[in-house]
């Protein structure tokens, strides 16, 4: 069959309708570029409710769901075949959705626990208003004493709760972000680097931005994939299917793979699989870099026609020699000179990176060198190679980079004037409204009461009050994550507010109030992470026991702590007031503002009864409410390739890029700009380098004769979203253990048999892992599962070395040094030196000292 | 009487497990029952930058090709949510037919009708 494209832009294709694959499963067939499909059926004797899946539990993806429901209850959860995202597939955790849902040790009512008693089992169940009324009193009370600004809310990774930042604005607060995970080492380096050097950020194109997919006739499939530092099939990044992988193989992509470990996806990369040493990612993009140009591979006309900074690169590339920089990454010259030659000679070639290039000292760098390749070989923003993507009808503040209420409640001194670390690291002062972890790290550290800076560590003030949504840093993200929970969290914060679906190690060690949340099966919303749809999430059932949606708690505390008083320049006579601000305010949230009166913040905090009315306005921008999104259940905006040829990057209209030269900046005038201010030890490099991690064997030769091996960390689990669905029996049974991989020669060295369990240590601290031999790492590397924890054996006192639920045992992260790089993005969570052995070391993992900087 | 199976494109398994889940899901199985397991053969070195690396999923007792979904002409759970579309139900000879390059499975579960 044949139909119009979508939007009506009058391009027309063959469509095969992906349930013409499936068979009858739904009641009709619907088109997937329609603005109106079933969204609920009665089929035998069920209730089906079509939505996406989004959090909790926790996801970056927003698959397409069919919910089937039956007396009130949640039976299953397919996938729904008509969706354009995951068409018809799900993976392990929403197949195993009904478990977590029903799960006996789900939270259901709120708790309080007293400061002294943190870590005990004293928990004592509330009632939600007697919850409520704590966190405004608390909050109310930090706020007044030391200011709104020392309350932070704190994440995990991906989830649903970006509107949070409202929150915190409302308070007057500007930070939110993860204070815990050393370097903000998960995708903020990236996307720092490429909105700097591009104006916006890039994304591998699979078609996705398309609602008809691989059918359209707009998309071309690569030639050829980078997969740099990721696992698609497992990992699922942003707003990223990673099987989307498999439909472009099956398409006839082939694919080039840089990784320690011989993934699935490296077997099938042949003799283009480059087993990169971790950490080194950027000693590779730099040898990549410099073939290109130097063999005149390069895009030409793309580049004389969109690129500034070719010649500044070239020169700094002829700085590099191409054997030291094969020999830094372990990798063969001829393995680099090859994958390079192929990629820059593919049309159209793409690039897929994963956190891996994050989370390394020379992250940020190594992420600049990565983006000017996929530039100057001209697969930017074309089909099939990597394409610039912004949020859906702009729709960004409450699901997308977050920051929330920010521009309408928060002042410039406020915003970014009293963000932590926006004055220490000029990455964090131009855009990135992210709290900095490192500059927090200094905080803890800093002596109260005096200078910022005066006994050499930056502290503009200290937290004493947090809200954790949704968090677990204690399994997973926390660097040296004893050290901090004990020494900064549980000592330094004075209220500690901590909401999810289960108990969670880091919950038990210090939460002074529990919310107990619902899953996304019991809430109305939107999503995803990404800028090719919005999506409804769609409940099917009523909250389970006593929880509430994240949404709705915020909504509720918003309405109790928003701070009293007149927004600034909204109140007096002519020159006083902000006209342009007032104008904005009048038409944004339709009011009429009396400048006698001025704008409260409660005006505008959160005006809305219900969070379907908070949703509306938050979708004002679309065209379309909540209920009108719910009956399309997906909606795409018209989407276009090479946006810089018309226009459609640039604010003022003309083509090109939203840079400062226009051009998408291989040297990145953004970096320089912003570092002319910035202290002697945060300052940017505008062009891409290689930096050696710290704590290597190149950067630290004695410190490597002490710790030979080098342990990396963070392979997914396909069943595990990070630290969640350990309790969950279906899915544990497929990987019940924490495993270390361990090249067979290095484990006999050690005189260690398969199976055997081995501690791993440095000077940071150990860890507890069982083997597993595998013979396609180097010798010298081995690799550790992440966000380990036991919900089997239950919670511990604190003087339990191992923690609460033993989350302190199987921890790789305790080895984490905490310094980022210069940028204050990326931290060695894929790089640290190590020992092993099968006796435990006398090393402690809390450490009467530490180094944060 | 002809048998139904599964084609399965061993060089596309990914080892997610998905079809796992789906079918406990479907058939109300616990942890200890699956209509479906999948193996691992793996990474095995057969020369430089040559590997030996698949999933096989692998189908039991358990397994009663979905009759009900099937017979309201719905794909099995695990097809269905297959992630690499690894998995391809229908009659065994008409399956076969289909087998266009290597390690592709036909798998016959039960004689049909």
């Amino acid at each position: 069959m044949e139909i119009t494209d979508q939007n009506n832009n009058g391009q027309v294709g063959p469509v095969q309708v992906l349930s013409d694959i499936y068979g009858g499963l739904l009641p009709q067939r619907t088109d997937v570029t329609l603005d109106s499909r079933p969204i609920q059926w009665e089929e035998d004797g069920y209730t089906v409710i079509r939505g996406h899946a989004r959090s909790a539990p926790g996801c970056h993806n927003a698959c397409g769901v069919l919910q089937y429901v039956k007396d009130g209850k949640l039976v299953k959860v397919e996938g729904d075949p008509e969706n354009p995202y995951n068409q018809g597939r799900l993976c392990s955790r929403c197949l195993a959705m009904t478990d977590v849902v029903y799960h006996k040790d789900r939270l259901m009512q709120p708790m309080k626990r007293d400061r002294a008693d943190r870590g005990r089992d004293k928990f004592v169940e509330i009632s939600w208003d007697e919850a409520y009324d704590i966190i405004e009193r608390e909050f109310k009370r930090i706020s007044a004493t030391y200011g709104p600004e020392t309350i932070m809310m704190c994440q995990g990774t991906g989830r649903d709760i970006h509107q949070v930042t409202r929150l915190n604005a409302c308070l007057g607060s500007p930070n939110e972000g993860v204070p815990y995970f050393a370097g903000n080492s998960c995708y903020l380096p990236r996307i720092a680097s490429m909105a700097c050097m591009l104006g916006d950020a890039a994304v591998m194109d699979c078609s996705q931005f398309l609602p008809l997919r691989y059918d359209d006739p707009r998309y071309v499939v690569p030639e050829l994939c980078i997969v740099w530092g990721h696992n698609p099939f497992y990992s699922n990044a942003d707003g990223f299917y990673g099987h989307w992988f498999t439909d472009l193989m099956q398409r006839g992509m082939k694919v080039a793979v840089i990784d320690p470990q011989l993934t699935w996806i490296a077997a099938r990369a042949g003799e283009n699989w480059l087993r990169v040493r971790p950490g080194s990612d950027g000693a590779l993009a730099m040898a990549m870099l410099k073939i290109i140009i130097e063999e005149d591979l390069y895009d030409h006309e793309f580049c004389d026609y969109w690129v500034y900074g070719l010649e500044q690169v070239a020169e700094r590339c002829k700085e590099y020699d191409l054997e030291e920089l094969a020999e830094r990454c372990w990798v063969p010259l001829e393995d680099i000179q090859r994958v390079a030659r192929l990629y820059a000679q593919a049309k159209p070639a793409a690039i897929q990176w994963g956190v891996a290039l994050d989370q390394q000292t020379g992250g940020q760098q190594a992420a600049h060198a990565v983006t000017a390749l996929w530039t100057i070989t001209g697969n930017l923003d074309v089909p099939g190679g990597n394409v610039i993507g912004r949020p859906c009808w702009g729709i960004a503040q409450p699901n997308w980079t977050g920051t929330w209420g920010y521009d309408d409640l928060l002042s410039p001194e406020e915003e970014p004037g009293k963000r932590m670390g926006a004055d220490r690291y000029p990455l964090f002062g131009v855009g990135f409204k992210n709290l900095s972890s490192n500059a927090t790290f200094e905080s803890w550290e800093h002596e109260e009461g005096t200078p910022s800076g005066s006994d050499g560590f930056y502290g503009p003030y200290k937290f004493k009050a947090a809200y954790f949504v949704t968090n677990n840093f204690t399994a997973c993200m926390g660097a040296q994550t004893k050290m901090q929970m004990e020494r900064w969290y549980r000592e330094q914060l004075e209220f500690i507010v901590w909401s999810d679906i289960f108990m969670n190690p880091s919950m038990y060690a210090l939460a002074d109030l529990v919310l107990p949340v619902s899953t996304w099966a019991e809430r109305i919303g939107f999503g995803g992470l990404n800028p090719y749809s919005i999506s409804c999430i769609n409940p099917s059932i009523e909250p389970v026991g006593n929880t509430r949606p994240d949404q709705t708690i915020f909504m509720d505390l918003g309405k109790r702590v928003t701070r009293e008083g007149v927004i600034p320049f909204t109140q007096g006579g002519e020159g006083e007031v902000d006209l342009d601000l007032i104008e904005r305010l009048e038409k944004k949230y339709g009011i009429k503002v009396d400048t006698s009166r001025g704008v409260h913040y409660k005006d505008i905090a959160y005006p809305w009864d219900t969070v379907e009315q908070m949703w509306d306005f938050a979708l004002q921008d679309g065209g379309f409410t909540w209920k009108e999104l719910q009956n399309s259940v997906w909606r795409y905006p018209d989407f276009q390739y090479r946006k810089y040829e018309t226009g459609g990057l640039r604010a003022d209209g003309q083509v090109g890029f939203e840079t400062p030269s226009g051009r998408a900046e291989i040297y990145s005038l953004v970096f320089q700009y912003a570092s002319e201010h910035a202290p002697e030890d945060c300052k940017l490099d505008p062009l891409p380098a290689y930096v050696e991690p710290r704590e290597s064997p190149y950067s630290d030769p004695e410190l490597a004769k002490q710790f030979p091996l080098i342990l990396t960390t963070g392979a997914r689990i396909p069943h595990f979203f990070h630290s969640e669905h350990r309790q969950i029996a279906k899915l544990r049974a497929l990987h019940p253990d924490p495993l270390v991989y361990i090249h067979p020669d290095t484990a006999a060295a050690y005189d260690i048999h398969e199976g055997e369990w081995i501690w791993i240590w440095n000077d940071h601290g150990k860890c507890y892992y069982k083997t597993s031999f595998n013979d396609t790492y180097d010798p010298r590397v081995l690799q550790c599962e992440h966000a380990w924890w036991f919900p089997e054996r239950g919670p511990a006192d604190p003087e339990d070395e191992a923690g609460p639920f033993g989350v302190f045992e199987s921890n790789c992260n305790n080895l984490v040094p905490l310094p980022a790089g210069v940028s204050g993005f990326g931290a060695n969570y894929k790089a640290m030196v190590c020992q092993i052995g099968k006796t435990e070391p006398a090393v402690s993992n809390v450490p009467d000292k530490p180094i944060v900087k | 009487m002809a048998y139904k199976g599964f084609l399965v494109d061993v060089d596309y398994c990914t080892g997610c497990e998905a079809c796992v889940l789906a079918c406990q899901q479907e058939k109300g199985y616990s942890e200890k029952e699956f209509g479906i397991k999948v193996s691992k053969l793996g990474p095995l070195k057969i020369a430089e930058k040559d590997y030996q690396y698949d999933f096989i999923p692998q189908f039991t007792k358990w397994c009663d090709l979905c009759e009900e979904r099937v017979a309201k002409g719905k794909q099995p759970a695990c097809a269905q949510h297959c992630q690499s579309r690894s998995l391809e139900y229908g009659d065994v000879a008409e399956l076969a037919s289909r087998v266009f390059r290597e390690k592709q499975i036909i798998v016959a579960i039960k004689e049909g009708d």
